[in-house]
This record gives C-alpha cells, structure tokens and sequence, in this order.
C-alpha cells in the first residue's frame, strides 16, 4: 500500500544524492580532502568551471551527471511497473 | 530464608516481568528520542539563547559563553568595580577589583562591607570574573522597531499564502491529469516534468531572471508568486503518487451519477487526498516563508516589499554585525510557521482517520 510513497522518495533521492554538493563542499572547503574521499562529482564540476574557467568542459561534466540521472529515473520508472501497487489501477 | 523465596515468587510472575520489560523498554525509547531531540534541537538552543545576549557578547568577547551571561559590577563608594571570583581561606568568594596590581591587589567584598577593602596576594589577571545571568528580551523590541517588523510579517505572510493558494491549485490539477487521464504520451511527459528536477535551480537561474527582467517583473512580488501557478514537479510527483492509490471505482461512481472531470476532483479525489494537499501547502508555505535567493535578487532595492528572510539582512549590512538581533528576528519569524504545523498535523492526524475509516 505504501510502495508509491516509497517509490516517490526513491526517485527523489536517487536524483538529490547525484546532486549532492552543499555539504561536502562547506565541510571540505571545495578540497574534497582527506585524499578525495568527500570529492563528489559536482564538486569536480565546480572545480572545472568555476576554479579553471573551463566552462565548455564544465558544462559537458553537467550533462553528462543530467543525463546518467535521467537514465536511472527512466530505469526506477521502468521497474516501478513490477513493484508499486496503484490502488486505482495503471 | 523467607526472603529468598519471596524474592523467588516476585521474579517467576509473568505479569511482572512482562510490566519490568515493558516499562524498560519504553524507558530506553523514550531516553533515546529525548537524546536525538536534543541533538536536533541544539542549534535552536543556541538561536534563543543569542537572541537574549547583550551586543557586547555576542560581537566583540572572543570567548562567548553559552549562556548570556554579564561580568557582575558592585558600586563601591560610587564607583563601579567588576565582580571576580577570587579564592580565600574560606573558598571562593566574589569580589569586587578596588584596586589592581600585579603582586596583590585590594577587593571589596559586597556581602561584608565592614572589612572594608581586602588584600588579596596573587596576580589579578589569573582571576575569573563572576558571570551573572542576564537575559536582554528587549533585543526583541529592538528588532521589531529596525525591521519594521509587522510590514516584514505581512510581505512574508502575503507572498506565501498566495503562493501556497497557487501551488495547490495547479498541482492538484496537474497531477489528476497525470493520475486518471488516458494521455497520448504521458509517460513521456512525466519523465519530462521529473527531468525539471534533475536540473538543478543554478542552472535555470540566469535565464529565469533575464526573462523577468526583460518583462518588467522585477521590483515585484509578481516572479516570487506566478511561477507558482504553474506547477511544481515535486508537488505535482507527490500528489500524483497519493492520486494513483485512490480506487478508481469511487470517480466511476460519481460518473455514472452524472460528474464531470472537475466535479469528480471537488468531490471524489479532494476529500480523500486531504494528507497529501495538507503536505504540500504546508511544503510550500514553509518553503516561502524560509525562500531567501528569489526574494533577494528579485526584490533587490525595494525593502518596503521585501520578506522577513531578506529584511533581516540589515542586521548584517545596514546597522553592523548584530547577530543577537538577528536570532531575535528569527525566533519572532518562526512563531507563525511553528503554530501552523501544529494545527495542520492536528487536521493531518485527522484527514488520515477518515480516509481509513471510509476505505
């Protein structure tokens, strides 16, 4: 009964974690230090864009983490057919 | 002997070893959630207690206590002289610094003022001075006059229940489309509407404000508010996902008696989906009230329009580092959205009754 709320937050984390950029950057300071360990994927973007002014290459990084989003949200909704139960139907 | 076979008795009882678990294992909930509350409540702690400490302590001391304490003064042939902790034969006693020096000193103590002025052999910087508490709750009526704080309260309270009003109007309507209607290409457009969260808001940000700016929107409630009556993709994924487990069978009834699509969404799909409609307004009303960014660059010059969230700011630009009367304008800011959570659970804990009990 409860699966469309879990699927709900399923999708909605999956696409906050791939986002994931205020806490590791605050708590690092942009390093990702010890050795990388908190260097997410849009810290390096960042790092690209706005740190190397490499804006073509950062804007490439941003498609390609919107892109690998969209793919797994297609993918969640792909599988959501097997296991969210809709009371109404569908 | 006896003692032991009563001790015997009282363990092999059922009922009160059952009671003895019960009542630990509900004692240890209850510790942990108190723990956990704590820990979250801690910043909030530290929120209200800043917001009743004197300027002086918040801004210049560099090693601020928690607790809003002042140095004590005591008036001795008057004049005022700082209260320090100072250690005697018989303890601690405060006293007041009458007169300083590096080898001994001479205090004065308030509570036997016949001994007159006492040598104290030792270097009076190695003393603590007594902290008294001192909560200053006119830090409030002073934020309230510099901010103007009831003109700060309505701009906040207008954009946000109109935005509220308009989120929940256009989400409601989307997501029964999304939930009920046979659409060519509806999944489609679904991933479509989920795409616009995967984008985040710093991407969309420059070309949203160059399209208000070249309409002529910005100065004016009108960017913070009208994109609201378009729908929001998280609202709209909420409330579809609540939609789709409503049975079907309940609209096809309301059908057959001769509704149409809206009637079906005032009668049918509302009065079931009250938890869910209660979330999101209360989402978007907590959202509104805490939005500082759109505020800020929309509202940019006009502080006679600007929320509660931007106009606080003048603590920080306008009249100096003041974070005492910043925490004491945020604490006045939290009281309504506190108060409204409180009442929307209670109708929350409520639309959730029905609903099972109609089902």
């Amino acid at each position: 009964m409860i699966s469309p709320v879990i699927f709900y937050n399923l999708v909605l984390s999956v696409i906050g974690v791939l986002q994931y950029f205020i806490v590791p950057y605050i708590v690092t300071r942009g390093t990702g230090a010890p050795g990388n360990s908190a260097y997410f994927f849009n810290m390096h973007l960042y790092k690209t864009a706005f740190t190397f002014f490499d804006m073509g290459y950062g804007a490439t990084q941003a498609w390609l983490i919107f892109i690998i989003a969209l793919t797994l949200t297609i993918f969640l909704f792909a599988t959501a057919r097997r296991w969210v139960y809709y009371a109404s139907g569908d | 002997m006896a003692a032991i076979t009563y001790s015997k008795a009282v363990n092999t009882s059922p009922f009160y070893s059952v009671q003895l678990r019960r009542f630990g294992v509900g004692a240890t909930v209850t510790l942990l959630a108190f723990i956990i509350a704590f820990v979250y409540l801690l910043p909030f702690g530290d929120m209200a207690l800043m917001a009743v400490k004197a300027e002086d302590q918040v801004v210049t001391s560099t090693e601020a206590p928690v607790l809003p304490l002042e140095p004590g003064y005591t008036t001795y042939e008057g004049k005022q002289y700082p209260l320090y902790n100072v250690p005697t034969e018989n303890g601690v006693v405060q006293m007041a610094l009458v007169k300083k020096g590096r080898q001994n000193s001479e205090f004065y103590d308030p509570a036997n003022p016949d001994a007159g002025l006492i040598p104290w052999e030792g270097n009076w910087r190695g003393l603590e001075p007594a902290y008294s508490i001192v909560p200053h709750f006119e830090n409030f009526a002073t934020a309230w006059e510099l901010t103007n704080f009831p003109r700060l309260f309505a701009n906040t309270l207008a954009i946000a229940i109109t935005g509220m009003i308009g989120t929940l109007l256009s989400s409601i309507c989307v997501a029964y489309a999304f939930a009920r209607f046979p659409i060519p290409g509806k999944n489609i457009l679904f991933i479509i509407l989920i795409g616009t969260i995967i984008l985040p808001g710093q991407v969309t940000l420059i070309p949203t404000y160059a399209f208000f700016a070249k309409i002529g929107w910005t100065g004016s409630w009108l960017p913070l508010i009208v994109p609201h009556f378009f729908a929001n993709a998280y609202n709209v994924f909420l409330l579809r996902q609540f939609f789709m487990t409503l049975p079907r069978e309940l609209d096809e009834a309301a059908m057959i008696d001769g509704a149409g699509p809206f009637r079906v969404l005032r009668s049918v799909i509302i009065p079931q989906a009250w938890p869910a409609i209660i979330a999101v307004g209360l989402f978007h009303f907590i959202f509104a009230w805490n939005d500082y960014f759109a505020p800020l660059i929309y509202l940019l010059g006009r502080p006679e329009l600007q929320p509660i969230s931007v106009g606080v700011q003048i603590f920080n630009f306008a009249y100096g580092p003041r974070p005492e009367l910043v925490q004491a304008t945020s604490l006045m800011a939290m009281v309504l959205p506190l108060v409204i959570f409180f009442f929307a659970q209670k109708i929350f804990m409520r639309g959730v009754v029905i609903t099972g009990v109609d089902k």
